[in-house]
């Protein structure tokens, strides 16, 4: 009864569900890892679904037939040993079965070696540093100015029409397609944490601590996460993007860069 | 102090334990010695922080409605979260568990009173002070606290003239919660009817056992970390201070050695409550008795060593993730047994379904449900998507709503005629039930669609595409707000019913169902034989 | 059991388990000691 109710209302729901507002799963992502990741997350459901399906069902048909109102007189059995045995076993080789997977994709997610960019990300109250190791690249990110108009308490301004409100910055991230990009992560003050969904990488920024991480995009786009770690009163206004470009761009895009960063200096 | 020496004090002691009524006014409450008195004042102070931390969520959900910022600053909004989770973690729950543990305790075994009934006073006369200091926060330069529940540094020791009022409350309620858990030990220990063995104990009581000897081994470490806290900040220590060679990813791992046994001792009176109420409207005996013991124990055992899946993120090295995914992944299964044994215990029962069994229905359903997106969360590499977002949020909610407190309003339920001698209104009781039933799954089912989408916890204002769901979560969580206060309208009409008889309900059995209603200040002076009470089911 | 025995044996169960919560507080402020 309760699980109908509930269900008519998840159906009110997806008749509205036409743009991705209604968004109910977790996204596939655009790395071998991001896919893994997705679909271990959907294996656990399905399994989870079926246990439930089993459970439940045993539960509902007891909740129709068993009732005082229906004149049954009570059985009085109160133990056996061979179904607390059969259902401690099931659930124990059910368990296997996802850990195994789950332990395969593990250790490749710690495998951060080899990397074609490493870029060393530094978490700030509010805003992220990132520093590329060899290119001598570096530069602060922090939210993106119609965000911040925005965000103000009574700042009379519709949220709506704010293009990617909350999730974009003033300078983003740029990495080459199909490259695996090592991600060096500190903090400066307090712990924050680094989050792409996309690209299935969240890791915290502790200071005095370096911590690692990888990805490897396989498709062009701008991919957009949050802070991930409660790190203050601006906790939920420091955005990560990362555009993915192909490596051509990515080239263009360094000397540029270059160019500029020399330009600054000699000026001053 | 023997009864041999004639003095003062030996005749004060004599006379408070003859059989007339309990002292006048005040003094009966500042004073008492009684379990009763004491489990009922713990009940009071628990609903009103019930209230204060549900006033709390209100104010964070009022901000989430919509994206924006409309009510309130991001300080203040992350002060809300904070002391929301505290009060209702241990001013709400925690102290509901221990009130009912002091009133049917030593009904359930026998007992004339707790074995420390002096200590008993001092363990619930902390909580309004260590919540008075708690909410004086609230108005304090600074604000209150706002790094989460969780205190982590460097985060917490940003926090303004309240981190010391934050670090003095938190060791005022440990030093409470384990003194409640010294008596309860002491007294299951020590204080059973002749002929009740551990094994025959009833599984409420048993479930406490354990939950009181987790209680001993996490409160303490609590203790530590906030003392740790408190010297980095004050006595130039720097234990958890990168800048001075600390480690801020110790105190996690302190913190969550506490903080998983933690969520184990809010649901395990939980999981004895639920197995009272279920054989009682089934009229049938609990299934499976020595399993559900050997499962809560290992529970309590598995809760040692789960700690650092709240930690995944945070660069641990791969065999230590491994082990932790594994250890949790366990979990599941003396969990599963316990959700068997429930089913298998309703199994051709005769189920009637008064407002105590729904509750205990909707929690085995809904913390199922909890317990399955628990599972999800143990797969490391996918919790690593899941962590700090809204689904973590549905879940923990899951277990701890429809689960712990379910279980709480079960509980109140099912002994209230006990207590007062009459019958609640069943109408309000149910529509209390459906109402609750309802909107708690309006509220946190749609959070889990939020954290996959990619929502992080503990933020003020959010990207417009999360808009729709947090609407919904909005409407739905004052629904359940208000759906609350029927329950203050059924306390404050308990008495209008019918006469409770002794056994109050068709199905129950067990020592405190042969106590009158309502059960006399003084029960069990002499002790009882356990096999009367239990002769039903021999 | 009389009820003196009864008496010894509450206050030997209660110092006993406060004892272990004792020793769990300094054990663990010994770790961070330790490993700062």
């Amino acid at each position: 009864m309760i699980r109908k109710a509930f269900l008519s209302l998840l159906g009110l729901m997806a008749a509205g569900t036409a743009g991705a507002d209604w968004a109910i799963n977790m996204p596939e992502g655009v790395t071998e890892l991001s896919k893994e990741t997705y679909d271990l997350h959907m294996m656990v459901f399905w399994w989870c679904v079926a246990i439930g399906i089993v459970v439940f069902g045993v539960m509902i048909i007891s909740l129709v037939k068993h009732r005082k109102s229906k004149g049954v007189e009570p059985a009085t059995f109160s133990h056996s040993t061979t179904a607390e045995v059969i259902w401690t076993a099931i659930p124990v080789v059910i368990l296997l079965l996802m850990a195994v997977p789950a332990a395969e994709t593990m250790v490749k997610l710690e495998d951060s070696r080899d990397p074609d960019v490493s870029i060393v990300v530094t978490g700030y109250q509010w805003k992220w540093h990132y520093k590329y190791q060899d290119e001598g690249i570096e530069f602060y990110s922090s939210l993106a100015r119609p965000s911040v108009d925005a965000r103000r308490l009574d700042a009379g301004v519709d949220v709506n029409s704010v293009d990617n409100y909350l999730l974009d910055v003033d300078r983003p991230v740029v990495v080459p397609k199909g490259a695996k990009v090592r991600i060096l992560l500190t903090s400066n003050d307090v712990l924050h944490a680094w989050w792409v969904p996309d690209l299935a990488i969240k890791k915290d920024a502790v200071p005095g601590i370096v911590n690692e991480s990888w990805f490897r995009a396989e498709e062009v786009g701008t991919y957009r996460g949050q802070c991930a770690e409660l790190c203050g009163k601006d906790h939920g206004y420091m955005p990560v993007v990362v555009e993915v470009v192909e490596p051509a761009a990515y080239q263009a895009w360094v000397d540029t860069r270059k160019d500029g960063d020399a330009k600054l200096a000699s000026a001053q | 102090m023997t009864t041999t020496t004639v003095d003062g004090h030996a005749a004060d002691h004599h006379d408070a334990h003859e059989d007339h009524g309990p002292p006048k006014g005040l003094k009966r409450w500042l004073f008492s010695t009684n379990h009763k008195d004491i489990g009922t004042m713990y009940l009071v102070f628990s609903l009103i922080m019930f209230f204060i931390g549900g006033a709390m969520a209100m104010v964070i959900r009022s901000e989430l409605a919509v994206p924006g910022l409309q009510f309130v600053h991001p300080e203040f909004f992350n002060s809300m979260t904070t002391m929301h989770a505290l009060i209702m973690v241990f001013g709400a729950v925690m102290p509901a568990f221990v009130g009912l543990a002091n009133w049917m305790i030593p009904l359930m075994i026998g007992a004339p009173d707790m074995a420390l009934p002096r200590m008993n006073n001092w363990s619930f006369w902390i909580l309004p002070v260590a919540f008075g200091i708690l909410l004086s926060t609230l108005l304090m330069p600074g604000g209150a606290p706002a790094s989460g529940w969780t205190m982590y540094p460097p985060l917490v020791l940003q926090t303004g003239d309240a981190f010391p009022f934050l670090i003095f409350s938190v060791h005022l309620m440990g030093i409470s919660s384990i003194m409640g858990a010294i008596n309860v030990i002491v007294t299951i220990i020590n204080m059973r009817a002749p002929d009740m063995t551990l094994l025959k104990m009833p599984m409420f009581v048993w479930m406490w056992l354990i939950t009181a000897y987790l209680l001993i081994a996490v409160m303490p470490v609590l203790a530590g970390a906030v003392t740790m806290l408190l010297t980095d900040q004050f006595f130039g220590t720097s234990f958890f201070l990168a800048a001075g060679g600390g480690d801020p990813v110790m105190f996690q791992h302190i913190f969550w050695f506490f903080g998983h046994p933690e969520v184990y001792i809010m649901i395990l009176p939980a999981f004895g409550v639920v197995s009272e109420i279920i054989p009682t409207f089934s009229r049938k005996k609990l299934f499976g008795h020595d399993s559900m013991v050997y499962a809560g124990s290992s529970i309590a055992f598995l809760s040692f060593i789960v700690w650092a899946h709240h930690m995944f993120t945070v660069g641990m090295p791969l065999t230590g993730q491994m082990f932790f995914m594994f250890a949790t992944m366990l979990i599941a299964v003396p969990t599963g047994v316990k959700v068997f044994n429930w089913v298998a215990t309703m199994w051709r029962g005769a189920m009637t379904f008064e407002t105590p069994m729904l509750f205990s229905l909707a929690f085995v359903f809904l913390f199922t449900i909890g317990g399955f997106s628990g599972l999800m969360l143990a797969i490391a590499p996918a919790d690593i998507q899941y962590h700090d977002t809204y689904f973590v949020v549905a879940h923990f909610h899951y277990v701890l709503v429809p689960g712990s407190i379910f279980a709480i309003m079960a509980g109140a339920y099912y002994w209230l005629p006990k207590w007062t001698g009459y019958y609640y209104s069943e109408k309000l009781g149910k529509t209390h039930f459906w109402l609750s039933t309802i909107f708690v799954n309006v509220t946190f089912f749609p959070q889990h669609f939020l954290g996959l989408a990619g929502m992080p916890r503990r933020i003020p204002d959010y990207s417009t595409q999360f808009a729709d769901f947090n609407l919904v979560s909005s409407i739905g969580a004052f629904g359940f707000g208000l759906s609350q206060l029927i329950f203050v309208l059924v306390l404050l009409t308990a008495k209008k019913g019918a006469k409770a008889d002794d056994r109050v309900w068709e199905g129950a059995h067990g020592l405190e169902w042969t106590v009158p209603s309502p059960a006399p200040w003084h029960t069990f002076t002499t002790p009882p034989k356990a096999r009367i009470a239990n002769e039903a089911f021999e | 059991m009389d009820e003196l025995e009864r008496k010894r044996n509450i206050r030997r169960t209660a110092i006993l388990v406060a004892a272990v919560a004792l020793a769990f507080y300094l054990g663990f402020i010994l770790l961070g000691v330790m490993r700062a």
